[in-house]
């Protein structure tokens, strides 16, 4: 049985944080120079209240609005997030209660970044292929703006917050065809938050308030997104010519057969780059990301719910390239 | 393969910089006062786009000149 893309429907929280606003808080940065950085001029930021699972049920909301598909079909919900709701339970879970969705809905989390839609992909077609479901939720959702520190202008600068709704289904627009994955899991601390789980527990504030010295005690800090930009940058530059040579191979498709390259949008000058290695043409590179920013895995669906809309998709192969936290990447074909 | 001067023009483009601040082959670049992470990753693209070349952070910020940087890219691009 082949898995399709048959539907996404995108939500982005109210809130947005502008160049403008940027360059108030940080004096040395004026509007101009953020855009000229990054390639990007606006970022959703969910509300105080407003979670990774709240905007999750948000696009499933509008998905079963949009009269695609029945909450009762749904087979199969899994939540690409790594904010989830709690530690434990799954957020899926959650979810699957709130959405009204079957009890016989199998549920899961996939704790992923900016690979995660192309591994959320790869297990909605295994189970769709296994028989265990026929229609699928694939859900990304993220609030990285929680965890990055108020003085950190560049990762201010760079991520936003997004849901998106993929509907999976045995019919649909974009046949999902075959893949290739890669970890290096040496590259853990380039991207990461800390603290707050197993590894270094943070101090519950109450207590850190009782305890004397608590103040420098570096278990009460709060946890907050790290990242290392160069070594990031160069893992990719390592990583992702590569990954389209071995997605390529999978799907026994040449280099010039593909209609359109859809690639994690890091950011712009990363994407600038990719493109020069690995020889894409301008206008078979897409590129959709000045008004949202680094929505970590939510780029990609962002981007192919856009390409779709304003060039359609029949006969279209397009290659899927996600990339970054982890280190984790993956690669697909839609046909 | 560009020159020496090419690469300092483009290097300079790079920064934001003051006004008491210039960048020429013999500029220790990592004292610029727009010297950064964003920097670093746009030196990290500007080698790869006209060399070829992937440089960490450390191949980089142990180079004492755009000069050094620049022979160091030669040598590594293998034009020589």
């Amino acid at each position: 049985m082949e898995a399709y893309i048959k539907a996404i429907e995108v939500y982005l929280p109210q809130q947005t944080l502008e160049n403008q606003e940027l360059a108030e808080r940080f004096p040395d940065w004026s509007a101009k120079k953020v855009f000229e950085k990054v390639g990007i001029t606006r970022r959703h930021i969910a509300a105080f209240d407003e979670t990774a699972g709240d905007m999750a049920a948000k696009s499933c909301s509008l998905l079963f609005e949009s009269g695609e598909i029945a909450k009762s079909d749904i087979g199969f919900l899994i939540l690409c997030t790594q904010s989830p709701d709690y530690f434990l339970p799954t957020t899926a879970c959650i979810l699957q209660d709130r959405l009204g969705l079957s009890t016989k809905c199998g549920a899961f989390d996939i704790n992923l970044g900016c690979s995660g839609y192309i591994y959320g992909l790869a297990v909605s077609k295994g189970l769709i292929g296994a028989g265990c479901a026929s229609n699928i939720l694939l859900v990304t959702s993220e609030t990285y703006s929680k965890y990055i520190a108020d003085d950190d202008k560049s990762n201010l600068s760079i991520f936003g917050d997004a849901a998106c709704a993929t509907l999976i289904s045995t019919n649909g627009l974009y046949k999902v065809a075959n893949f290739a994955f890669g970890t290096d899991g040496s590259g853990a601390s380039k991207l990461i938050v800390k603290k707050g789980a197993s590894r270094e527990p943070v101090l519950p504030r109450i207590h850190s308030a009782l305890i004397p010295g608590s103040e420098t005690n570096p278990m009460s800090k709060p946890p907050f997104l790290e990242m290392d930009g160069p070594a990031v940058f160069n893992f990719t530059l390592a990583s992702v010519p590569k990954l389209i040579e071995q997605t390529l191979i999978a799907n026994a498709v040449t280099f010039d057969s593909v209609d359109m390259f859809i690639f994690h949008q890091a950011n712009s000058l990363m994407l600038s780059t990719l493109k020069k290695v690995c020889k894409i043409p301008d206008d078979k590179f897409f590129v959709s990301m000045e008004d949202v920013g680094n929505t970590v895995s939510s780029t990609i669906p962002i981007c192919l719910s856009r390409f779709q809309k304003m060039h359609g998709i029949s006969g279209k192969t397009i290659l899927l390239c996600g990339f970054g936290v982890g280190f984790s990447w993956g690669g697909c074909i839609l046909q | 393969m560009i020159n020496l001067d090419t690469f300092t023009e483009k290097f300079s483009a790079l920064f934001d910089l003051s006004p008491s601040e210039s960048v020429e082959p013999n500029t220790k670049f990592t004292t610029l006062s727009d010297w950064g992470s964003l920097t670093l990753i746009m030196t990290i693209a500007l080698l790869q786009t006209e060399f070829e070349v992937n440089f960490t952070n450390e191949d980089i910020t142990g180079c004492e000149s755009v000069q050094d940087l620049f022979k160091k890219a030669i040598a590594s691009s293998g034009a020589e």
